[in-house]
């Protein structure tokens, strides 16, 4: 086909055909991620002298497309004079009438829509602006999956609304999609108001969850001004009210600019040489008693080098990080079923699956691009199992909700793998080829039936059957699930049992199949993958893998034990034995995130002496002797793995905050001053030898990471990355088919049962995002609690309450709702003055030490 | 659910649709449950949101689109009524605005008319208007009753009202004998049918698309929203020959492999609705409907852009009944994004009626011949559906149909294919009545005018309708109609109705220019006197 006489080739729509052949068309309704719609009429062109609009056309061959011609100019000119007979559009379409000579005066103007709405504390809307592109309530359709927009009113008096409220009191998720869609101005980021025209612009990864969101980050005057979601793998342009808003933190005036050194009792600024120079002689003269906890928040450089200074500098192996208190289970689970612990898919593969199943994980909330992304998947006829005691937005969509009582994770999954077993929905060659156990497994499973354990789980037979068929009969089901799985007494094992069941209907090494843990932190992955783990190294090495442990010690330069070292939990007990008497505490704010929080207290003060790299004085820096002040992710190079394996660049978009460092500099001076000097100029240098001494991270160089990074196993250098794993065979050889038993945990049978976990405003902790405008939109934790509960304790909506275990106490407001069920509350753990882990308690994963916050018995009274 | 959809691609439609059907399970067995038909039973916006799981916005944008929700008082401003006393008639309501809310209720033949709920109102002819209105019952309505819809023939053997003439009779279902589906489709292809709703694509073509579509499921739809003021055909089908319809259907589901299918009738049409219903009844009692395939009624609820298909199928789906631009095509992906036939009443009754019949008895070999049944009102003699043969001039339809001018009246135009349709001068009635010499035909409601009605009445009469009417969907409609009535001159107007004809969406924008553009070639300034 032809464009302006310039052939191209006829695919996709004129309009893309167009573009090919270098004809920009005003598009103003057609935009990324959206299906075409042929609202603004502004595409027209001419095919063979008839006039189409170029967006909704497909592309034919021997088409002659005229895009500049007398008759399309008049038109377009007319087209432009009757929108600016509708509205002051501004922006690109505004700038786009002006120059087709538009000056509103051909057509009679009627009063204004009197649209404007400031009640969000991040968007603008001014409907005076506004063409009806729809490009807003398309992005808050097709790419969200929410529907906060529709078109009110017919033919002159349509205009876009959203249900009669103001704005912010929609069922908004603040995803930011529709402001950047919007090519006119009349839905506007508010931060973008203020921002200076001359910006920086780089390109980065979201520091907040573990999706690993791509980031334009535009930079001026060294601060950040606005954020847009990046034309990325992972996102594809859509990013969460986290990334593209809460970023006020990374130069909020509580940043710690300088380090702090405890004199008299009190932390008072000090230098870095005095700082660094307090860290490593304190250490040295403890070595052998030494722990540190890495930071799942920095990048996987900094992790690497962590581990290389407490085993190489240190000589211990009581190096752990916070996928302890996450998805340690996942790992061990995995490792144990298959023989390596990550995701066994990619993201892309949500698209690929015919069946999503959604286990333990709220991730329109915790992992919202994600949550967005299976959305669509099952807007677009993917069918949707959710297993979770609450009614979260994915289980509201589900073709089947299996609603658990908390804490029997082992009997449901037991119950569905028997479903597929005695209904004969398995892939036998699968099985035959694949897995080893079969005979006593089956033996053991058929008695595990849904009719039975319906009394323990609380789901009934007929849904568990239900939820087994759509699963075993689904071409390409694809399991996700999150902490709802590991944070219990049987966590490893209930991910064995996921496993199990993936390999009964030969759901795994294939597309749009697996077993893929969502990981929580943006660099969970990574701090594991370089090894904060006591008991393996950089790239999952074991410390009785002789040869690969000798790698380590003739890159390193020092021998390593054998033996592998505590893990977390225990780091706390022998902190309060005195069997370890100092630790170093990169990023975390244990005080708030780690359970039981008094015992937590009562360790640290136990310390001879406590380090504690940080953005801010955290409850847990406010408790060391030494505080030195870190870099955010916006302030440093680096690179972050998310929950799919891929690495992904990190790049410094502003300097860091006052006398603050990177951390890797900060590292790299504390190894120094022990004896320890590290020869890395940039964090780019450190994968050369990350490379050498794990052979899965072999091919991996910096240079390589550009784009959309590479997912690990890469081998070798021309290595392209791994998408899927054990499409072959699994790394142990044949996948175990686990047979576990239930054992109840002895958190079960309270009054009432508390479940802890994030809402989509805040992240863990809220460090960021409390020092943000979503303080706006969520100003404190929430007790979910069902109506029943409430009125059996006279407790109003709204209203103060107490929680109390036989742990601690913590407080909030209560906010009753059938989201949850009877028996069971939920708490979020995002400000610290409600002191949700007060109430969590000992209870941990049997394997991996996993604490079990999902299950704490409670109770629940009106607080004064 | 989810295995039988695996092979099924993802729809093109919007997202709200997959909401919709996830939110009450309304695909793929029924209709019934449907938020439209929430709010036609009076429901609040409310009560629809949470009960059908929807977002508030989304109801009340529903809403909105519609404007025959709820039971009001609404006088007919159809072009028979508006120039057949509709403006006396609204004064006498009650009702302040010229536009009663309702345009056409199909009772030409007896204008003016109105509609309070389900109820019908329409002047006997003859009657004056003041004597009609004055004898009235104890609640203040007109006492007359409604006369049944004159009807003849100018071809023998009729064919579309071949059961409704003297000495015919509507046939039950199950005495309909259908061949097989290849045989159907067969008899289609030698008959080359086309549709009657105002397209006039090839039938076979359509149902053979839809059949070949790869699928899991597939739907039937009979459009009963014959919104073109001045047209009355499909009216009396549905109320007096439902089973032909349902036949038609039948046929079709049989020809492409549907299980369900959905008859749309307007809201407009109370008592078509309420004879469609009590046929589909007797014919599931009776065995042939409700196993292999089974009908359900939809009302729609006032929107003349319904009548569109994809805007129909928006509707059935219970979304803002917009048009979406084609390709797709219904045939390969429709109702719920598989693949729908959607076609009009009249040429499913005549589909049973060919595939019965030997290839001698066809409705023509060439678009321009077969028969057609249009409906004739004005300032005739005898108001009615007349079926012709296509290409019969419109002055022997009106002189050997319509009996001529009404006593005393002097023509001066017609209206031919409603307000999207042409305008003929009565200088220019011996023009054949085929799609070939005069595009844009519509569903030929034609509707007379005499002397005493201006050009410039005429045009306001067709920008109003075109303003009320446009769905707002795209830019040129949405704003172009509503300024129609303030062009000043020919240059002016013109370059509007350029704008709305290449730019609009659908045929409703593009045909909004037809008729305008024949009164500025035949009548001139007048259109701006």
């Amino acid at each position: 086909m032809r464009v302006n006489g310039r052939e191209v080739e006829a695919r996709g729509t004129l309009l893309e055909a167009c573009r090919a052949a270098g004809a920009e068309l005003p598009a103003f309704c057609d935009g990324p991620g959206l299906r075409p719609a042929g609202h603004c009429r502004a595409c027209l062109v001419e095919v063979d002298g008839r006039p189409q609009a170029a967006c909704v056309t497909p592309a034919r061959e021997g088409a002659d497309v005229r895009t500049n011609t007398t008759r399309l100019r008049a038109y377009r000119r007319d087209l432009g004079e009757l929108m600016r007979a509708e509205s002051q559009p501004g922006g690109w379409v505004g700038r786009t009438l002006a120059e087709w000579g538009v000056d509103g005066t051909r057509y009679r103007k009627p009063a204004s829509r009197a649209g404007r709405d400031a009640s969000h504390p991040y968007l603008r809307l001014d409907l005076d602006a506004c063409i009806l592109c729809r490009r807003c309530l398309r992005a808050c359709e097709e790419i969200q999956g929410q529907f906060v927009y529709a078109v009110e009113g017919r033919g002159p008096s349509a205009r876009l609304a959203w249900g009669g409220t103001p704005f912010a009191e929609t069922g908004c998720v603040s995803c930011g999609a529709c402001a950047a869609s919007c090519p006119t101005g009349a839905i506007s980021d508010a931060d973008r108001e203020a921002a200076p025209v001359m910006t920086r612009l780089e390109r980065t990864t979201c520091g907040y969850c573990g999706v690993g969101c791509q980031l334009d980050v535009h930079a001026a005057g060294g601060r950040i001004v606005r954020i847009e979601g990046a034309m990325a793998a992972v996102n594809h342009g859509h990013l969460c009210v986290k990334g593209r808003y809460a970023h006020a933190h990374a130069r909020h005036p509580d940043r710690l600019t300088t380090p702090l050194v405890r004199r008299g009792g009190e932390l008072v600024a000090a230098s870095w040489e005095e700082a660094i120079a307090t860290v490593a002689r304190e250490l040295e003269r403890r070595r052998g008693q030494v722990a540190g906890l890495s930071s799942s928040r920095c990048t996987n450089e900094e992790n690497y080098l962590f581990q290389k200074w407490m085993r190489a500098g240190l000589g211990t192996h009581d190096v752990d990080c916070c996928a302890r208190v996450c998805h340690a289970p996942s790992a061990a689970g995995m490792r144990a079923a298959f023989g390596m612990g990550a995701a066994t898919n990619s993201l892309a593969d949500i698209e690929r699956a015919d069946l999503l199943m959604v286990v333990g994980a709220n991730v329109t909330e915790a992992h919202p691009v994600t949550g967005a992304r299976i959305r669509q998947a099952v807007l677009g006829g993917a069918g949707l199992i959710v297993v979770d005691p609450r009614v979260t937005e994915l289980a509201a969509l589900a073709d089947v909700h299996l609603r658990t009582r908390p804490g029997t994770n082992v009997p449901l999954f037991n119950a569905l793998a028997c479903a597929l077993v005695d209904e004969g929905l398995l892939d036998r060659d699968f099985i035959a080829a694949r897995t080893e156990g079969w005979e006593e497994y089956e033996r053991f499973i058929r008695g595990e039936t849904p009719e039975r354990l319906a009394a323990v789980t609380g789901v009934p037979a007929p849904q568990v059957r239900a939820a087994a068929r759509l699963y075993g009969r689904a071409a390409r089901p694809m399991m996700m699930h999150g902490l709802g799985v590991t944070e219990h007494l049987q966590g490893s094992e209930a991910v064995m049992l996921l496993c199990n069941l993936a390999m009964l209907v030969g759901a795994i090494g294939r597309p749009g199949t697996g077993i893929n843990p969502l990981r929580g932190q943006n660099n969970v992955q990574g701090a594991a993958d370089m090894g904060c783990q006591p008991d393996l190294l950089t790239g999952y090495v074991t410390l009785d893998d002789v040869a690969g442990r000798a790698r380590f010690e003739a890159a390193w330069g020092r021998p390593l034990p054998a033996t592998p070292g505590r893990i977390l939990p225990d780091m706390y007990a022998a902190a309060r034995t005195g069997e370890i008497r100092a630790m170093f505490i990169f990023g975390e704010d244990v005080l708030q995130t780690d359970p039981d929080s008094r015992q937590v207290r009562a360790s640290l003060e136990a310390l001879e002496f406590l380090a504690v790299q940080e953005l801010f004085l955290t409850d847990t820096a406010r408790l060391a002797h030494v505080v030195l002040p870190g870099a955010s992710a916006f302030e440093k190079d680096g690179t972050f793995t998310n929950g799919e394996r891929r690495i992904q660049r990190v790049r410094k978009v502003v300097p860091p905050m006052g006398g603050a460092r990177a951390d890797w500099e900060i590292l790299c001076a504390l190894m120094s001053a022990g004896g320890l000097p590290q020869p890395f100029r940039h964090p780019d240098e450190v994968w050369e030898e990350i490379a050498r001494v794990a052979p899965v991270f072999a091919g991996v160089r910096a240079a390589r990471l550009e784009g959309d990074g590479l997912q690990w196993p890469v081998p070798a250098l021309d290595h392209p990355g791994t998408t899927i794993l054990h499409t072959e065979r699994f790394p142990r050889g044949r996948g175990r088919l686990a047979r576990v038993a239930y054992t109840p945990s002895p958190e079960l049978g309270g009054a009432l049962t508390l479940m802890t976990g994030r809402v989509l405003e805040h992240y863990n902790t809220g460090t960021m995002t409390r020092r943000s405008d979503n303080r706006k939109l969520v100003a404190g934790d929430a007790l979910e609690i069902h109506p029943d509960d409430a009125a059996a304790r006279g407790i109003a909506e709204g209203e103060p309450v107490a929680i109390a275990s036989a742990h601690g106490e913590a407080r909030a407001r209560a906010r009753i709702t059938t989201r949850v069920p009877a028996g069971v509350v939920f708490l979020s753990f995002h400000f610290p003055e409600t002191g949700a882990n007060q109430l969590t308690g000992q209870v941990r994963d049997r394997i991996s030490g996993c604490p079990e916050y999902k299950v704490t018995a409670v109770e629940v009274r009106r607080a004064d | 659910m989810a295995d039988e959809d695996a092979a099924a691609p993802a729809p093109l439609n919007s997202a709200h649709l997959r909401l919709l059907e996830r939110a009450h399970r309304l695909a793929p067995e029924s209709v019934a449950g449907h938020p439209l038909g929430d709010l036609a039973a009076g429901a609040d916006d409310a009560t629809v949101a949470a009960t059908r799981g929807l977002p508030l916005a989304t109801v009340r944008g529903l809403r909105s689109f519609y404007d025959q929700l709820g039971s009001g008082l609404r006088a007919c401003d159809g072009t028979a009524c508006r120039f057949g006393g509709g403006e006396a008639l609204a004064r006498h309501l009650g009702l302040t605005d010229t536009v009663g809310g309702v345009r056409c209720l199909g009772h030409c033949y007896a204008a003016p008319s109105f509609r309070a709920g389900d109820r019908v109102f329409a002047r006997p002819a003859g009657q004056a208007l003041d004597a009609w209105l004055a004898d009235a019952d104890e609640e203040g309505w007109p006492r007359a009753a409604l006369v049944p819809i004159p009807r003849t023939s100018l071809v023998d053997p009729a064919v579309v009202l071949r059961n409704l003439l003297p000495g015919g009779s509507a046939a039950g279902l199950g005495e309909y004998e259908l061949p097989d589906g290849a045989r159907i489709l067969a008899a289609l292809e030698a008959t080359r049918l086309r549709g009657r709703g105002g397209a006039a694509f090839p039938t076979a073509a359509k149902w053979r698309a839809a059949r070949d579509t790869v699928a899991s499921k597939r739907y039937v739809v009979a459009n009963g929203d014959e919104g073109d003021p001045g047209s009355f055909t499909d009216r009396l089908l549905l109320e007096e020959d439902p089973h032909a319809v349902l036949a038609g259907m039948l046929a079709c589901a049989r020809v492409i492999g549907a299980r369900h299918g959905v008859l749309y009738i307007r809201a407009e049409y109370p008592r078509a609705q309420a004879r469609a219903r009590e046929a589909i009844e007797a014919a599931r009692a009776a065995g042939h409907l409700g196993r292999d395939f089974d009908v359900e009624v939809m009302s729609g609820a006032g929107s003349y852009v319904c009548g569109e298909e994809t805007a129909l199928l928006r509707s059935i789906e219970g979304l803002r009944g917009e048009p979406a631009p084609k390709p797709p095509y219904p045939s390969e992906r429709g109702l719920f994004g598989v693949p729908t036939v959607v076609q009009n009443v009249e040429t499913l009754s005549v589909v049973p009626w060919i595939a019965r019949a030997p290839a001698d008895r066809t409705p023509g070999p060439a678009p321009g011949s077969g028969t057609k049944a249009v409906s004739v009102s004005g300032a005739v003699a005898r108001s009615g559906v007349v079926e012709i043969a296509l290409g019969t001039p419109l002055a022997r339809v009106l002189a050997e149909g319509a009996g001529g001018p009404l006593p005393g009246r002097r023509w001066k135009m017609a209206l031919i294919g409603g307000s999207l349709g042409r305008v003929l001068p009565a200088d220019r009635f011996d023009t054949p009545l085929a799609h070939e010499t005069l595009p844009g035909l519509g569903h030929l409601g034609i509707v007379v005018l005499d002397k005493s009605v201006t050009v410039r009445a005429l045009a306001e009469h067709l920008f109003e309708f075109a303003r009320a009417e446009s769905c707002g969907s795209c830019a040129p409609c949405r704003i172009g109609t509503s300024r129609l009535r303030d062009m000043p001159d020919r240059v002016r107007l013109e370059r509007l109705l350029e704008t709305l004809e290449i730019g609009s969406l659908c045929g409703f924008g593009q045909g909004v220019p037809r008729p305008i553009r024949d009164l500025l070639e035949h009548f001139g300034d007048e259109v701006f006197a």
